[in-house]
């Protein structure tokens, strides 16, 4: 584990380069001011100490700076013949206060020599509360006092970021600090609710929070790894609070939405409750995204994205959650940590789609299969999961223990009706399918684990690093399952078939996983010898995993009106696998470097890894019994060049080499084939031998040192080879249904790329945010149609560009434009093209006018483009208005008006090798809505009157 | 440890009972100072200082190095050592390069060379079948002799006629159960003096928390028959001389920065020093990089607190203290830092002392940061100054900086 510590130049250099910061500016402020900070008892010039610069009739800030390392202080574009208060604040001194003006004869003024005196050497000091700086350097820490920045009463911590030198809020609620990414944002020193640091940023009013801390740390084995931090000091009287969400609203359509949520944290636990209700798509996974949709939010104009109108399907869920955290300790922290946690969530979600695609499947140069399917489902799907988690950390050793309980119950209803024609034979069948399923899992997981650091100044007599991880997973599922089917076969009525089929299946699984790492081997086997640096280190996996199952299935024999058992079918079966993998890592690391100027390193590390496979079926089917062993070596091996050229950029360049190995399953080896599946049925292969795939890997990453103009970047290129991979191999008979196994095939080749790169720029008020993704896909799958070797080569390809605009609180302005391209090309005996373009552009915009009134607003315009099929386009506009009210705006009326144009198409698009699917798919469309929202808030106790 | 030869300690331990014929000195002349690290005084550059000086080191392909670790000064050279490059490079006292010598062309560990003034030679320790050799070299990177090292230790210094003290503290469970002493005084190898015993086995303070800031043991202040001694968690500097050892100065700081009294002696503290250390950190661990120039005493205050104000002159005559983080550079250092913002003298200190003028460096990198604040300032460059400004880059070999302090501060 990376140790951390905090270092104090690190955070300095944030500021090294930063100019004095104005809150507001006026052309007209053309008056410049300077002068001096003194330590009155020492004399010295104190660099670093605050100086702040106020109207001094409303005391609003104007411009506040850190003195430089000459203990001077510059001020430009001041606003000159006005009564002005300097305030000049430091760590462990009296703040010091004085009004000047600068006359409107003389543009600059050389202001005293302002000696501050300790607060030590005050004796008898009244305590006046006194005017926070801005900014402040603590120690290794630096701080932005929330109470120096005049922000709206109903501000939340994510406006004062966004008021910050140096500080980015992103549209996705990432944080950056001069272009570096902020690793945590803790409050209190420990995770606000979730990890997610919207929930403090988006909830937390500015009024509560004291101070907001940013700071490094830097990785105390290689000490150019540093992460950037912020901490969220809450003001003493607020450090419990209660903050929530309670809403409703109706519209159109009937569409409904309720949601309720309440947050409770005192400074060592948190309890959070919530519970969501609605048929527009909303659906929760977790309490987090309640809890996010629940946000507060501030003041300031944000992109509000469009609900989610390409979910296939209309959902009505009702969910609910709670979570609890309690810290045993005070000071909990990243070498320390005595916590527990738990969660609890319920969703309930029931859904109803209606589909019809078009399939078409190309079998030659002039043949072509065109399968329509109708399908309608409802699905009845409830889940439940219970998490707890303790932890305790210590500075060299850590246990953690977390049991976990899933009860997933769901009702699948399926009515679908499919018909095949072919170019050459016409029509050929058709079938209807009614489908009825309820599933009932239980899942239980036990995972529990201890990891020890070696004392180095003991590191000869006690064992060295250690880690070992145990896993206990049980899976309980019961199904029962009705399916009724008629085929009909257009071209030869003697095939037509009936099926009204039951299965009653029970299926159980037991798995335990235990892994061991032990660190340093060199120490253990070879005691002080050097080795040539070479650290040696082992690695063993071990996973044992049981799979029982019962299946009791019938047939309703129409002559009889009984229901009769499925010999062939019914089925008791027991699989069990064994995976040992033991492995043996050799890591050197090479260093070069020269002091301040550049260091260089190369790390290669290659791991020998053996894996033992033991895969063995009992089953009352003999051809299904089989119990094979396989060993196979499995290396993996990467080699890691970093560059730091120091005050330029941080590049890392990885290559790697990879290999694993697939086996096949039951169900591809020998499975029980079902009949009653028409048009798809599913034979097994008993030659089928594992897989093997080798994949290399290369990635450059670039992070920029620089302080101004941070540009940064990922490029990351993916090539493999999979060696006897499970490729199909389809038989479409005359009535046009496939059957299906999977067959070893070589030649499977795969290159995936991604690149993407963020920038942004902070100019006063103004913030403009760029980001850019790119992602090329391309592979050669091999497989068979109706006996011969086909070779797709497909490509896909993805686009997308951001760019925001963001004008203080007032306005927000986004402008998207996403390419998703996918071609695939059949070689050999059939030879065919298929092409699929969508183009989404989006633009959206955010307006807070007049105050309390939010306007929102977004387009996006569809386009698809496919091989046989007309072009689809269509375009969604949604707009809605928000008025928030009551004291602290902790009440809101909205009116959304979403899918204006009523265009939102839910369209089917895609490709697999030699078959392109399209189609439509019921979405969510047209609705008007209106709802209310009440946000309870109350953080501690009320501040005391000044 | 290579360096421990027991049978030559248990020989040397010998020796000494019949062979002890100085002592150390008690507290004839020993000065109590005073010192309260937060009530040290500041200034500019020009009220502590008659000189500032700033010597870039010429960059040329063969003379490029990384960092000035270890800093020599003799009448003519500039004799450094760079771990980046393991060499010991020469550069004439105007910054231009002389000679190098690289380790592995020498095949010889350069660290922890020791420079023989008197002599004017360098000489360099390998360790060859466990045993300890010194190769001389003179100051054109001429290899002169080799010779097996009577002694096992590496941290020495030569006196002169050929007085040379060991230092050598080394104290585990694993070693056997007898005695050693910190210091031992020879004369051509024959021991004639120890000072500071302790038990190898048994002693209260393990090596392993007794590791000594980042510097070598002795402080030499240009005269060659004086250097100053110091230890970890010990409170007083010790003036050595050929023949005796004395307790030079003693400080007392106020109670906050003061360590336990029983720190070093009481066996419980094993294994919890460190820790000790991390929870009071205003706790002064040891005094180090003690030089002394005229009535000027210049040192260093090891704490856990890594602030900027660590670093202090203390007028023996007038008991002024100064902080060198409290000085502002002015005209007198051209507006350049004297202390540095960032953490390069908090690490390398003042790295050495001639009795005239103190050294220490800073990178190229630091000195075209701070080049920065110099705008605007009518700073007076030297010529060499401008042009390094003017033509150099960020990349540059370190820069030298000399400093000569006001006698009366």
């Amino acid at each position: 584990m990376k140790r951390y510590c905090r270092i104090t130049s690190l955070i300095l250099s944030l500021l090294y380069f930063l100019p004095a910061f104005t809150q507001s500016a006026d052309s007209t402020f053309t008056g410049y001011a300077m002068g001096f900070i003194k330590d009155s008892a020492y004399h010295y010039f104190l660099p670093s100490a605050t100086v702040s610069i106020y109207k001094a009739k409303d005391t609003s800030l104007l411009s506040y700076q850190l003195s430089n390392s000459f203990g001077e202080f510059h001020f430009r574009k001041l606003p000159r013949e006005q009564q002005l208060l300097i305030s000049v604040s430091y760590t462990g001194y009296k703040h010091f206060n004085k009004l000047f003006s600068i006359p409107a004869d003389a543009k600059k003024i050389i202001l005293d020599t302002f000696y501050l005196i300790r607060r030590d050497n005050v004796l008898n000091e009244v305590v006046i509360v006194a005017r926070k700086p801005p900014m402040q350097m603590n120690g290794d820490t630096l701080e932005f006092n929330a109470d120096a920045f005049k922000l709206d009463a109903n501000a939340v911590v994510e406006d004062l970021l966004r008021k910050l030198p140096g500080i980015i809020v992103w549209g996705d609620g990432t944080i950056t600090v001069n272009g570096k990414p902020v690793k945590s944002v803790l409050v209190e020193g420990k995770p606000f609710f979730t990890k997610d640091a919207r929930i403090a940023t988006q909830n937390l009013p500015k009024n509560a929070i004291d101070k907001i801390q940013v700071y490094k740390e830097v990785n105390e084995k290689n000490r150019l790894d540093s992460t950037t931090n912020v901490n969220i000091k809450l003001k003493r009287n607020k450090k419990s609070g209660l903050f929530g969400k309670i809403g409703a609203g109706y519209g159109t359509d009937d569409r409904y939405l309720g949601e309720g949520m309440i947050n409770v944290f005192t400074p060592r636990t948190q309890i959070s409750a919530g519970s969501s209700i609605n048929n527009t798509n909303k659906i929760a996974a977790d309490v987090n995204t309640l809890m996010l949709n629940s946000a507060f939010k501030g003041v300031g104009a944000n992109i509000e994205f469009q609900p989610d109108f390409g979910k296939q399907g209309i959902f009505s869920t009702r969910s609910g959650g709670v979570t609890f955290q309690h810290d045993f300790i005070p000071d909990a922290g990243y070498n320390k940590n005595n916590r527990l946690s738990a969660d609890y969530f319920i969703n309930d979600s029931k859904s109803n789609l209606i589909k019809n695609s078009q399939t078409v499947i190309t079998l030659g140069l002039d043949s072509i299969l065109n399968q329509k399917s109708n399908l309608a489902q409802i699905v009845d799907n409830t889940d439940q999961y219970l998490n707890l988690n303790y932890d305790l950390k210590k500075s060299r050793n850590e246990f953690y223990i977390s049991p976990s309980v899933r009860i997933n119950k769901s009702y699948n209803y399926t009515r679908q009706a499919n018909a095949s024609e072919s170019t050459h034979l016409g029509k050929q069948s058709q079938d209807s399918t009614v489908d009825e399923i309820n599933n009932q899992t239980h899942a239980f997981t036990f995972k529990t684990g201890f990891k020890n650091k070696a004392d180095n100044s003991r590191a000869s007599r006690i064992p060295g690093d250690f880690q070992i991880d145990y896993t206990f997973f049980h899976n309980e599922v019961d199904s029962r399952e009705s399916k009724k089917s008629d085929f009909i076969s257009i071209l030869r009525p003697s095939q037509n078939i009936k099926f009204d089929r039951n299965y009653e299946t029970n299926m159980r699984s037991i798995s335990n996983l235990i892994e061991f790492k032990y660190n340093n081997l060199n120490g253990l086997l070879f005691g002080r010898m050097n080795l040539y640096k070479i650290r040696i280190s082992f690695f063993n996996y071990l996973k044992i995993n049981t799979e029982k199952e019962n299946n009791a299935i019938n047939d309703f024999d129409a002559g009889t009106g009984q229901l009769l058992v499925n010999p062939y079918l019914t089925n008791n079966s027991r699989y069990r696998t064994v995976e040992e993998i033991p492995s043996i890592n050799f890591s050197r690391f090479f260093l070069k470097g020269l002091s301040n100027r550049y260091q260089k390193t190369l790390a290669i590390n290659i791991e020998a890894r053996e894996q033992f496979f033991n895969q063995r079926n009992d089953a009352r089917k003999s051809f299904q019994n089989f119990d094979h062993s396989y060993n196979r070596f499995i290396p993996k091996a990467s080699i890691t060049y970093t560059n730091d050229q120091f005050g330029e950029h941080y590049t890392t360049y990885t290559i790697a080499y990879n290999t694993s190995t697939y086996y096949p399953t039951v169900n591809q080896l020998a499975p029980l084939v079902d009949s009653s599946n028409n048009f798809y049925r599913h034979l097994g292969n008993p030659d089928l031998k594992p897989s093997y795939k080798e994949e290399v890997e290369l990635s450059i990453q670039n992070t920029s040192s620089k302080s101004k103009n941070v540009f940064n970047y990922f490029i990351e290129i993916k090539g493999g080879a999979v060696r006897n991979n499970f490729s199909d191999s389809s038989l479409f008979d005359n009535l046009g249904r496939n059957i299906h196994y999977s067959v070893n095939v070589s030649g499977n080749r795969y290159v995936n790329m991604l690149a993407n790169l963020n920038k942004a720029f902070k100019i006063k008020g103004n913030l403009v945010q760029m980001k850019a993704f790119a992602s090329l896909n391309i592979n050669k799958q091999p497989s068979f149609v109706n006996g011969d070797r086909i070779l797709s080569n497909n490509l896909n390809n993805n686009y997308n560009l951001n760019l925001t605009y963001t004008l203080k609180d007032l306005l927000a302005l986004n402008l998207s434009q996403t390419l998703n391209f996918y071609k695939s090309n059949q070689s050999g005996v059939y030879k065919y093209q298929l092409t699929s373009t969508a183009i989404n552009t989006a633009i959206g915009a955010s307006l807070n006018f007049p105050k309390n009134f939010t306007v929102n607003t977004n387009i996006t315009y569809n386009k698809n483009i496919t091989s046989y099929s007309r072009d689809i386009k269509f375009t969604i506009w949604n707009a809605s208005v928000a008025y928030r009210f009551l004291k602290g705006n902790t009440s809101e009326i909205k009116f959304s008006a979403l899918d204006l144009l009523h265009q939102n198409t839910g369209i089917i698009s895609y490709g697999n090798n030699n078959s392109l699917t399209l189609g439509n798919v019921n979405v969510l469309q047209q609705y008007f809505m209106l709802t209310f929202a009440y946000f309870p808030r109350k953080f501690g106790k009320k501040d005391s009157p000044k | 440890m290579r360096t421990l030869n027991i049978a030559y300690l248990l020989t040397a331990a010998c020796l000494l009972l019949a062979t002890v014929n100085i002592h150390a000195q008690g507290s004839t002349s020993l000065t109590t100072l005073r010192i309260d690290p937060a009530s040290a005084m500041g200034g500019t550059a020009s009220e502590v200082f008659n000189e500032v000086k700033y010597i870039p080191l010429e960059t040329t392909r063969e003379s490029l190095f990384g960092d000035v670790n270890e800093l020599n000064v003799t009448d003519q050279y500039f004799i450094i050592y760079d771990r980046d490059t393991d060499c010991i490079l020469l550069f004439f006292k105007n910054g231009k390069f002389h000679c190098k010598l690289q380790g592995s062309v020498i095949n010889t560990n350069l660290a922890h060379s020791v420079i023989n003034k008197e002599r004017k030679q360098i000489v360099l320790h390998k360790w060859k079948k466990n045993t300890l050799y010194y190769l001389y070299y003179d100051f054109n990177g001429k290899k002169l002799k080799e010779e097996a090292a009577g002694s096992k230790n590496i941290f020495f210094h030569s006196f002169p006629g050929n007085k040379v003290v060991y230092h050598n503290y080394s104290v585990d469970e694993r070693w056997p159960d007898s005695l050693n002493y910190e210091l031992i005084y020879t004369i051509k190898n024959k021991v004639t003096a120890t000072f500071f015993p302790y038990n190898m086995k048994k002693a209260p303070l393990p090596s392993r928390e007794a590791s000594a800031p980042d510097h070598e043991p002795f402080y030499e202040s240009g005269n060659n028959s004086t250097i100053f001694f110091c230890r970890p968690y010990d409170y007083s500097i010790y003036r050595l001389t050929p023949d005796t050892v004395q307790k030079a100065f003693s400080c007392v700081f106020p109670l906050v920065n003061t360590l336990p009294d029983d720190f070093t002696t009481n066996a419980s503290y094993i294994g919890k020093r460190f820790m000790h250390l991390e929870t009071y950190p205003q706790q002064i661990s040891d005094i180090a990089y003690t030089y002394q120039i005229g009535n000027n005493l210049f040192f260093r205050l090891g704490r856990k607190a890594f602030d900027r104000n660590q670093s202090f002159i203390y007028n023996l005559q007038s008991n002024n203290l100064l902080s060198l983080g409290r000085i502002t550079p002015d005209s007198l250092s051209c507006f350049l830092p004297i202390m540095d913002e960032g953490v390069e003298f908090m690490v390398k200190n003042f790295l050495a002392c001639d009795g005239n003028y103190l050294y220490t460096s800073y990178s190229s990198l630091t000195m075209f940061q701070a080049h920065l604040n110099t705008a605007g300032r009518n700073a007076q460059f030297s010529d060499e100054l401008k042009k390094y400004f003017a033509t150099g880059n960020k990349k540059q070999n370190p820069v030298i900086v000399q400093l000569k302090p006001k006698e009366n501060l």
